[in-house]
C-alpha cells in the first residue's frame, strides 16, 4: 500500500479476507486499495455485501462515504450518513457540507440562497474556506450569453471572462463583414468578394453564437470542477 | 476450548505462510513459462505480482526479467531503470557484464547514445574474446548514433573476427559522403528557388509536384486578383497563404531529406549487422 | 519402438547442436532498424465514408485537405486535436451544430489564451477535445 501499488494490495487484502473472512482491518484496507485503484464501485458492491443494512462503524462510514463520494452517487452518501451510529453530528455537518460542494448543484442557485443549513455545524475551517469562495462565484448564464453576442458579436464571450477569445471573433466578424461591404459597395450585388465574404461573416457571427453558449457552459463546469477538486483535496485520504 | 481455538490459529498462520510461499514460486513459474513462450506482454504484470510478494528483498533475475519484458515492449527508459536496480542486487561478475550491454541496449534505443558509451567504455571486458567483440560492436552502434562515422567503422571492424568481413566493413564506410546524402539544408535551398525542388532531390517525387501545384495555384489566384481588383488586394488574400505553402514547402523539404538520410543510414547499417550477425563463434 | 526413440532423440539433440553455436547473431540481429527513423503516427483516418452524401462530402474533404494542402503546411494549430480533425470529428458527432463549434475553434486557434487550456504532452499544444454537445 506505501508504494501506491493499489491494484496489487487489492489483491493481497483479498486474500487475507479469504483466510480470515472477518478481519474488520483487512476489510477496511481492501475497500481503501479498491477506492485507490479507481475501482469504488467494486468497493462499494462489498461493503454492501458485508453490511447490508446495519449501522455503520466510524471507521466504515468514513470508508463508505468516501467510496460514494469518489463514485459521485449522493443518494448513495446520503444512506452512509443516516446509517453511520458514531459520527457526531459535527462530523456528519462537515461531511454533508463536502458532499454539497462535490455535488455542484449550488452553481444553480442564486448566490443569497446557497446557506445549506450544516455549515454553522461543520467544524472544518478547510471547507468552510472553499464553502466561502462558492459565494464570489456566479453561474454564466448560457442564454444571456448568446442574446449579448446577437447584439454585438463577442460580447458573450466576453461576459463569460473569455474576454481574449471574444475580441477574437469581433475581429473575425468584423473583418469579413468590411470586405463584403467594401466587394458590394465596389463591384455592386453581382461581386464574388462581396458573396463570398459575407458567407464567411455569416458564419463567423453564427459560429460565434454557438461558442458564447459554450464559454458560459464550460466557465460553469470549469467553476465547480475546481471547487470539487479543492474539496476532494480536503476530505478524501490517500 | 481454549486449546482448539489456538491450535486453530497456529495452523491458520501457517497456512498463510505456506500460501505466500507457494504463490511467489508459482507466479514465477507461470511467468518464466510465458516468457520463454515469447509473451512478453503476458509475463510482465506476472513478474510484477511475483516482484510484490517478495518485497523488499527482490530477486535480480526477476528485476532484470522485468526489464527484459519492459525493453521487448519497446519501453527503454521503463526497462533501464530495473536493469539499474537489478545490477546492483546482483552478485555474479558474468550476469552483472551482461547486465551493462542491456543497459546500453535501454541507451542506444532510447537514442542517449553518450550514456552508453559511458556504460560501455567503463566495462571491463576480461579476457572474453566474445565480450570483447561484443563491446566493440556496442560502442560501434553508439559512435554511429552520435554520426561519428570513421569511428564507428574502426569499432566495427574490431568487433568482426574474420580478416575478409573486416575488408567489407572498410569498403562500407570508406565512402564518407553518403551518409551525408540527401543534404537537409540543399533540399530546402532549392525548394526556395523552386517550390518542389527540394522534395524531388529527396526522392519524394509525388509531394514535391504537390508542393509546386500548391504554391503555383496561390500565384495564379494573385494574379487573377490583381487583373480583376488591384494589387493590394492580392496582397491580402493570396499572397499570405502563397507565403504559408510556400514556407511550409521548404521546410517539408528539408524534413523529407533528413529522414530519407537517416533511412540510407539505416540501411548501411544494416549492411553491417548482416556482416557481423553471419560470424558465428 | 526403441529405434524410434532413439531416432527422435538423435533429430532434437541435432536441432540443439544446430542451434547452439548462433549465440552471436540474435543479440546483433535485434538491433536492426535501430537507426529507422520512427514513423510519424497520424492522429486520424482518411478513410472515406460512404455513408451518406453529408458524410461523402465531409469525409473525402478532410482527405483531400489532409493529403494535398495540410501535408504542405509545417505546424500550424496550436491544438491537440488540429483544427481540421476537430472538425471532422465535431461534424461527425454533432450534425449541424459541429459546423459552428468547427469555425468557432477556427477563429479560437491563435494561442492567445493559454491559461485556457492544459498541454497534451505528447504533442506539446493545448488540448482541446471534441465534446458532444448537449442540448
Amino acid at each position: 500500500m506505501q508504494s501506491h501499488e493499489y491494484q496489487l494490495a487489492a489483491a493481497e487484502w483479498d486474500r487475507v479476507l479469504f483466510l480470515n473472512p472477518f478481519d474488520t482491518m483487512a476489510r477496511l484496507n481492501l475497500l481503501k486499495s479498491f477506492r485507490l485503484s479507481d475501482k469504488p464501485v467494486e468497493g462499494w458492491k462489498k461493503l454492501n455485501l458485508w453490511y447490508p443494512s446495519a449501522p455503520l462503524t466510524k471507521a466504515f462510514s468514513l470508508e463508505a462515504a468516501q467510496l460514494a463520494l469518489t463514485i459521485g452517487d449522493f443518494a448513495a452518501f446520503g444512506s452512509v450518513m443516516d446509517r453511520s451510529a458514531d459520527l457526531s453530528g459535527a462530523e456528519k455537518s462537515t461531511w454533508k457540507l463536502g458532499a454539497w460542494l462535490m455535488q455542484g448543484d449550488w452553481i444553480n442557485q442564486p448566490v443569497k440562497s446557497r446557506n445549506p443549513s450544516f455549515t454553522v455545524a461543520s467544524m472544518n475551517p478547510q471547507l468552510l474556506d472553499i464553502y466561502s469562495k462558492t459565494k464570489d462565484i456566479h453561474r454564466k448564464s448560457p442564454a444571456a450569453a448568446v442574446a449579448l453576442s446577437c447584439l454585438v458579436p463577442g460580447m458573450g464571450k466576453i461576459y463569460s471572462h473569455d474576454w481574449k477569445d471574444g475580441l477574437m471573433s469581433l475581429l473575425f466578424v468584423a473583418t469579413s463583414a468590411f470586405q463584403s461591404y467594401r466587394g458590394f459597395s465596389k463591384y455592386g450585388i453581382s461581386s464574388v468578394t462581396g458573396w463570398i465574404f459575407g458567407g464567411l461573416a455569416t458564419g463567423f457571427y453564427t459560429a460565434n453564437l454557438f461558442g458564447s453558449w459554450k464559454s458560459a457552459t464550460l466557465y460553469n463546469v470549469n467553476q465547480t470542477d475546481r471547487i470539487r477538486h479543492e474539496t476532494e483535496g480536503v476530505l478524501i485520504t490517500h | 476450548m481454549k486449546l482448539k481455538a489456538f491450535s486453530l490459529l497456529i495452523s491458520l498462520f501457517v497456512l498463510s505462510q505456506l500460501a505466500t510461499a507457494q504463490n511467489v514460486r508459482e507466479t514465477r513459474a507461470f511467468a518464466d513459462s510465458l516468457f520463454t513462450a515469447g509473451q512478453t506482454d503476458a509475463a510482465l504484470p506476472v513478474y510484477e505480482r511475483a516482484a510484490y510478494f517478495m518485497r523488499p528483498d527482490i530477486d535480480a533475475s526477476v528485476l532484470e526479467r522485468i526489464a527484459d519484458c519492459f525493453l521487448a515492449s519497446d519501453q527503454p527508459e521503463k526497462a533501464l531503470e530495473y536493469f539499474d536496480h537489478s545490477y546492483f542486487v546482483q552478485t555474479s561478475d558474468s550476469i552483472k557484464k551482461e547486465l551493462i550491454f542491456k543497459k546500453a541496449a535501454c541507451f542506444l534505443r532510447s537514442g542517449n547514445y553518450k550514456y552508453a558509451l559511458m556504460e560501455l567504455y567503463s566495462m571491463d571486458a576480461g579476457s572474453s574474446s566474445t565480450i570483447e567483440n561484443k563491446k566493440n560492436f556496442y560502442i560501434g552502434m553508439s559512435w554511429f548514433g552520435l554520426e561519428d562515422f570513421p569511428k564507428s567503422a574502426e569499432y566495427f571492424v574490431k568487433a568482426s573476427e574474420i580478416p575478409a568481413n573486416k575488408q567489407k566493413i572498410k569498403e562500407i564506410f570508406a565512402d564518407q559522403k553518403k551518409f551525408y546524402r540527401p543534404n537537409p539544408k540543399a533540399a530546402s535551398w532549392f525548394s526556395i528557388i523552386i517550390p518542389g525542388a527540394g522534395q524531388f532531390y529527396s526522392g519524394e517525387v509525388l509531394s514535391g509536384i504537390n508542393s509546386l501545384l500548391l504554391t503555383g495555384s496561390f500565384v495564379a489566384l494573385g494574379f487573377y486578383v490583381i487583373s480583376i481588383t488591384s494589387p493590394i488586394d492580392a496582397l491580402f488574400t493570396a499572397l499570405p497563404w502563397f507565403q504559408r505553402y510556400y514556407q511550409g514547402g521548404f521546410q517539408r523539404a528539408a524534413e523529407m531529406a533528413k529522414n530519407k538520410r537517416a533511412e540510407n543510414r539505416n540501411k548501411i547499417f544494416n549492411q553491417v549487422i548482416d556482416i557481423i550477425a553471419g560470424e558465428t563463434n | 519402438m526403441k529405434w524410434k526413440t532413439i531416432i527422435s532423440i538423435f533429430i532434437i539433440s541435432a536441432a540443439f547442436t544446430f542451434n547452439a553455436p548462433a549465440q552471436k547473431a540474435p543479440d546483433i540481429n535485434s538491433f536492426r532498424n535501430l537507426f529507422k527513423p520512427a514513423p510519424g503516427r497520424p492522429e486520424y483516418s482518411l478513410k472515406i465514408d460512404p455513408k451518406n452524401e453529408f458524410r461523402l462530402i465531409l469525409t473525402s474533404g478532410f482527405a483531400f485537405y489532409k493529403v494535398f494542402i495540410s501535408s504542405q503546411d509545417g505546424v500550424r494549430c496550436t491544438f491537440y486535436p488540429s483544427c481540421s480533425v476537430y472538425a471532422l470529428n465535431t461534424i461527425k458527432m454533432n450534425g449541424i451544430a459541429g459546423i459552428f463549434d468547427a469555425i468557432d475553434r477556427l477563429t479560437r486557434c491563435n494561442g492567445i489564451s493559454p491559461e485556457k487550456y492544459h498541454i497534451h504532452e505528447p504533442t506539446q499544444r493545448f488540448y482541446d477535445p471534441v465534446t458532444k454537445i448537449n442540448r
